[in-house]
């Protein structure tokens, strides 16, 4: 390579190194470790066991379990039943216990079941906190949930305001919070009575107890709809029967002339909402639940003392705080 | 040339070690998780067959049974410690420390089933073995939602490393497209810089070989073996131009001696044919040389010295007359002859003549023709002096000068005008004897073959010069080599 193709020898040599060079990057970019937050060992590991793991609110509540465990160094693992299955449930409490975690977060379906085990936990030495439903009679070392008390009262000033303080109101509760079974129910009833005592054209016509999630709910609206015709209100206060009942008014045409007061922030229910099916929903926070859980037992594993009951704050969802809503979570992108 | 396809060799070769090490990538995640699940099994298998040497201990008590129990708690104990139970966020690392945590509780369990049997404490040993039968099923719970949780990060691991590599193999063979283009844009290139000398090459060699010499220099500056051969054919159609200048000039000479050899051919042909007329036109020289002698050998029988003397002389002129013209001669013996030449005149006409000579001695050797000097002499005093009144002069004289030899035959005659003077030597027709055939001739050679002789002979233009003025006399100057032939 002489005069004239002197341009080519350092040409080809640049282009054989580029090429070299731009080979390597490839074959890093294929076959190097793929790039993750190599974060240092977590400090504990805990075991969230809730029911029916399908569900939205289950979904935040592992949201705000993540949030503290990345925040607090806690490796949280999420068992429990497809669906709601009291005795699936509660086998995974007695794996968690049986697998030696370092923490327990455990929603209580029914607290006759649940309390053994949850005592056998906290003797081998591994904290447990209740959440959303307390067990109030086992050894737990804290409840993490919203005041049953607040919810009814929440879901009686709902009712009120929607029905301009005059109807004829049946309640649907889920089977597990029944009296004698559950904890709570009692609670609500009472919370809703204070919060429509001062109406006295809002009658509680009945209670209803639904059992197998929105089914049984949507066989008590059909019931409503066709035999009861005095009922104008109907309470519920678990997403799923929120949903079950709304869809029987949408199609059996009753929107309007029978109002609903739902519980939780399901994107479906936010729609209903929004479509005036249902005039109002009491939320609970499930995420900030599940933060404060965690930090709960953080500090339980860590031998500190902790307030047997974290409170978590109960707000109403209507159509302007749906409206409000669509702007924040377009902000923060956190709720669906 | 080499270097052009150095990178895209390299790269190929590259793009097939990027296979193979994407293979054995492959390969290596498969082998991962046949290795995992194979694990995974045989603890599962394990886990049965303690499940079963317990049972087989607490129906039978028997030795061998807690032996064989023993044994199996034992391997699973060392397949449980062997478990990574480091504590890590990924879902999968969980699940497995909770599996060798839940191991440690089944054999736990285990122990105090066999414990309490051993003890016969039959309440104890039952819930321990139920207890340790729920662990069982939870261990297998646990293994399968590892499984399934393996499974799906595997398959999200297999396809992004798939999707990483298929994108990285496309990105090479861009590369491979893009090496190629510019290899192939070289070797156009390269061709195109190879062809085109060799093409002007051959066009060039084309307009040469059909003798068009006149091509101007090629100088194709390639750098390579094509500048050196343009360089040699410029060089050669240089040098066969040249050549070719210095063979038409050559033959331009010798085209001229030809035709100077042909003149001379001429002459010598014009010559022999005055012999000829000479020898037609006379009896036979000899026969008249022989009755000269006769005739002086008489004169000297009778006493008559003069007469003798005058006969010699005349044989003499005879003799060198009658020797060939071809035959060259030295100075001396022209001016031998002119004296004997002028002497018979001077006898025969009485002493009209004054003839003078004065000859240097070392020009008496020049070499010239024969009979130069007798027909100029003879046409001095013929033309010159004959047509004068009275006696007239005749000097001959002979000097060096240089390395030639000038002699001039000066005569005071009538003399005649520059014109004719410079045409006397020149023959308007060439004919075989001068035109007037005056009397006093001996010979049949007139000026012009004097003329044409001696310029032969030299091979000088100025051998022979006519200078003369009437009234004034004439001068005729030979200039001769002072040896031999010019």
């Amino acid at each position: 390579m002489r005069t004239p193709y002197s341009f080519a020898g350092p040409l080809f040599l640049a282009i054989t190194f580029a090429s070299l060079a731009l080979f390597v990057a490839l074959a890093a970019a294929a076959f190097g470790p793929e790039h993750g937050a190599a974060a240092a060992a977590p400090s504990y590991h805990f075991a969230v066991i809730t029911d029916n793991e399908a569900d939205h609110a289950r979904a935040a509540l592992r949201r705000g379990c993540l949030r503290a465990g990345s925040e607090y160094g806690v490796a949280i693992e999420f068992f429990g039943p497809r669906f709601t299955d009291n005795e699936s449930q509660l086998s995974w409490l007695e794996t968690a216990v049986a697998a030696k975690v370092d923490g327990i977060a455990v929603q209580v379906p029914d607290q006759a079941l649940f309390a053994p085990v949850i005592d056998r936990a906290v003797e081998r030495g591994i904290p447990v906190v209740t959440v959303e439903d307390d067990a109030k009679d086992s050894r737990r070392g804290a409840f993490v949930g919203a005041s049953n008390f607040a919810i009814g009262s929440r879901a009686g000033a709902l009712a009120a305001s929607a029905s301009g303080g005059r109807s004829r109101i049946v309640q649907i509760i889920p089977e597990e919070l029944a009296p004698g079974r559950g904890i709570s129910s009692d609670l609500e009833l009472s919370g809703f009575r204070e919060a429509v005592k001062a109406s006295p054209g809002m009658r509680i016509d009945s209670v209803l107890y639904s059992r197998l999630g929105i089914f049984s709910a949507e066989e008590a609206a059909q019931d409503i709809v066709f035999n009861r015709p005095s009922i104008d209100l109907i309470v519920c206060y678990s997403a799923s029967d929120t949903i079950g009942v709304a869809q029987v008014l949408v199609d059996y045409n009753r929107v309007g002339r029978i109002l609903v007061v739902g519980f939780g922030d399901d994107p479906e229910i936010a729609r209903y909402v929004e479509k005036g099916v249902v005039a109002g929903s009491v939320v609970v926070d499930a995420d900030d639940m599940g933060y404060r859980a965690v930090a709960t037992l953080v500090s339980l594993a860590k031998g500190q003392r902790a307030s047997s009951f974290v409170e978590i704050g109960v707000r109403s969802l209507d159509r302007a705080a749906v409206e409000a809503g669509r702007d924040l979570s377009g902000s923060d992108g956190k709720s669906p | 040339m080499l270097l052009a396809f150095l990178p895209a060799i390299l790269v190929m070769a590259l793009c097939s070690l990027f296979s193979y090490a994407a293979s054995m990538l492959y390969l290596r995640e498969t082998d991962r998780i046949i290795a995992g699940s194979t694990f995974l099994a045989g603890l599962v298998e394990n886990v049965d067959r303690v499940a079963v040497s317990l049972e087989g201990y607490l129906v039978t008590r028997r030795f061998e049974s807690l032996n064989a129990y023993l044994q199996a708690s034992y391997e699973l104990r060392g397949k449980a410690r062997g478990i990574d139970r480091s504590r890590s966020y990924d879902e999968g690392s969980i699940m497995l420390e909770d599996l060798g945590n839940l191991i440690d509780s089944y054999l736990a369990s285990c122990d105090a089933s066999m414990n309490a049997r051993r003890q016969r404490d039959i309440p104890s040993y039952i819930a321990s073995y139920r207890e340790a039968g729920k662990i069982g099923a939870w261990i297998d719970r646990d293994i399968d939602r590892y499984n399934r949780h393996q499974l799906g990060e595997q398959s999200v691991r297999y396809s992004r490393l798939s999707s990483r590599i298929a994108a990285a193999q496309l990105a090479a063979l861009l590369l491979i497209a893009v090496i190629s283009i510019l290899d192939l844009g070289f070797v156009v290139l390269t061709s195109r810089r190879m062809t085109g000398p060799i093409m002007r090459l051959a066009e060039l060699a084309d307009r040469v070989s059909q003798g068009d010499f006149d091509v101007g220099p090629m100088r194709e500056a390639t750098g390579d073996e094509i500048e050196t051969l343009s360089g040699s054919i410029d060089r050669m159609v240089a040098n066969m131009r040249s050549y070719l200048v210095e063979l038409r000039e050559k033959s331009a000479l010798q085209e001229k001696l030809k035709e100077e050899e042909m003149r001379s051919l001429k002459m010598a042909g014009l010559l022999r044919e005055a012999e000829l007329h000479a020898l037609q036109s006379q009896i036979n020289p000899h026969f008249i040389f022989n009755t000269i002698n006769a005739g002086v050998q008489l004169a000297m029988f009778e006493n008559a010295s003069r007469t003798g003397r005058f006969m010699d002389e005349l044989a003499r002129l005879l003799r060198y007359n009658l020797r060939s013209l071809d035959e060259d001669v030295e100075l001396r013996d022209e001016l031998d002859n002119a004296r004997n030449y002028l002497s018979i005149l001077g006898t025969r006409f009485g002493d009209r003549v004054d003839y003078r000579e004065s000859v240097d001695e070392d020009a008496l050797d020049a070499a010239m023709p024969r009979m130069i000097l007798q027909p100029v002499l003879e046409n001095a005093y013929i033309h010159g002096i004959g047509q004068r009144d009275g006696a007239g002069a005749i000097e001959v004289a002979a000097r060096r000068e240089g390395p030639l030899v000038v002699v001039t035959i000066r005569d005071d005659g009538v003399g005649m005008s520059p014109p004719k003077a410079a045409a006397i030597l020149e023959a308007a027709v060439p004919g075989p004897v001068s035109s007037p055939r005056a009397a006093g001739h001996t010979t049949g050679i007139g000026m012009p073959n004097v003329a044409s002789r001696l310029r032969l002979f030299t091979g000088r233009e100025d051998a022979i010069a006519v200078e003369s003025e009437e009234g004034r006399g004439t001068t005729v100057t030979i200039r001769l080599d002072r040896r031999g032939r010019g």
